[in-house]
């Protein structure tokens, strides 16, 4: 008998990356093109010292 | 880092090509390469009155303006470039995006960095992806089986997820009043958080804000941790992690700090082993020309589905056909 609780909580995996998402030196360009160089980067807490 | 007029703080992660100066203005980002033969100038952390280039000795005001050149007839017409920073909840980024927008949605009610203080920053290498890193971060699946410490620090049965465009939150409670340490370093750090707290257990476990791509902020009792990834190859990325304490802790109380430290690195190691597993299945996947996904557990894995989603949204379009 199947657990249909337990079913929902294991939801399915459509958005989990290829393999080749980590390995591949193009997506890596890619993302230092497209991701990082429209991200923000923290510089200090200005109310910290 | 700079919280007195003419402190400095030269940023070793950018290759120290820039420095937080508090200067007339309060605190800017500056270019801390010289105009005149593009040698690094300042080093470290300091104060200074300007900022002088030690090999011609050309000098700057702390706003970036050159004040003199020597054995020059005509005053080169020449500043320091200044980057503009965005204050979100005393934390200072810079970069294109609108920071107060980005996090906007998220509630973080009782957030005050007031009075903490710089204490120490590691650059730490991963030997990994950085979406592998982010990935076991932002799941709280493997906490109780991969973290002997950490998961008798706190508890993920009372997980709450919050979640933004571009970031997410995620809150664990204290575990069992800190009663049952899972490890050496973490009976060390129980104790410290006990006997600061006067032996009751603090409101919180830790509250774990990832700043969508790369950014992490992190509270523990009376800690405040930031860490930014810096990617380097498909499988280097430098972390950088800055270590905050309110004042008093910082300097009065040194063996909170060790004992907090001590527990952080031992939690990061095993995180380290974690994402080196992840990669290395999926470098032998690559390598046979194979892929394989699995589901997500929730609530512990809603904020890896999040980030995956998020990732689709800004990436997929570039990645079409690779």
């Amino acid at each position: 008998m199947s657990d249909l609780a337990t079913a929902a909580r294991l939801r399915q995996a459509t958005s989990q990356f290829p393999a080749h998402w980590y390995c591949d030196p193009r997506v890596f360009h890619a993302e230092r093109t497209h991701l990082f160089a429209r991200s923000p980067v923290p510089r200090d807490t200005s109310g910290t010292r | 880092m700079t919280p007195e007029p003419g402190d400095y703080h030269v940023l070793a992660a950018r290759d120290n090509g820039q420095a937080l100066v508090h200067g007339p203005q309060g605190i800017e980002l500056l270019s801390n390469i010289c105009r005149h033969r593009q040698a690094i100038m300042l080093t470290g952390r300091g104060n200074a009155r300007n900022i002088v280039c030690p090999i011609h000795r050309w000098t700057y005001d702390l706003s970036g303006k050159l004040l003199g050149a020597p054995h020059f007839d005509d005053q080169p017409c020449a500043q320091l470039g200044r980057t503009p920073l965005q204050n979100w909840h005393g934390l200072l980024f810079d970069g294109p995006r609108d920071v107060a927008r980005d996090l906007a949605g998220l509630t973080l009610k009782d957030i005050d960095f007031t009075g903490y203080v710089l204490n120490r920053v590691d650059l730490h290498p991963c030997n990994y992806n950085w979406k592998t890193f982010i990935e076991v971060y932002l799941e709280d699946y493997h906490v109780e089986p991969f973290h002997p410490g950490l998961g008798q620090f706190v508890t993920c049965n009372d997980l709450r997820w919050e979640f933004a465009e571009r970031a997410s939150v995620q809150s664990v409670g204290v575990n069992s009043g800190l009663a049952k340490p899972g490890t050496r370093a973490y009976e060390r750090w129980h104790k410290a958080v006990l006997d600061y707290y006067g032996g009751q257990q603090p409101a919180q476990g830790a509250i774990w804000l990832t700043y969508y791509p790369n950014i992490m902020v992190e509270w523990y009792p009376h800690v405040l941790v930031i860490s930014t990834l810096v990617p380097q190859a498909v499988d280097r990325t430098l972390n950088v992690v800055e270590f905050y304490y309110p004042e008093d802790i910082a300097l009065f109380e040194p063996e909170f700090v060790e004992a907090e430290q001590a527990a952080y690195h031992e939690t990061a190691k095993e995180d380290d082993e974690i994402a080196e597993r992840m990669d290395a299945g999926r470098k032998a996947l690559y390598a046979q020309g194979r892929s394989e996904v699995g589901p997500y557990q929730s609530p512990m894995e809603d904020g890896m589905q999040h980030f995956h989603e998020f990732y689709r949204r800004e990436m997929e379009v570039h990645l079409a056909g690779l």
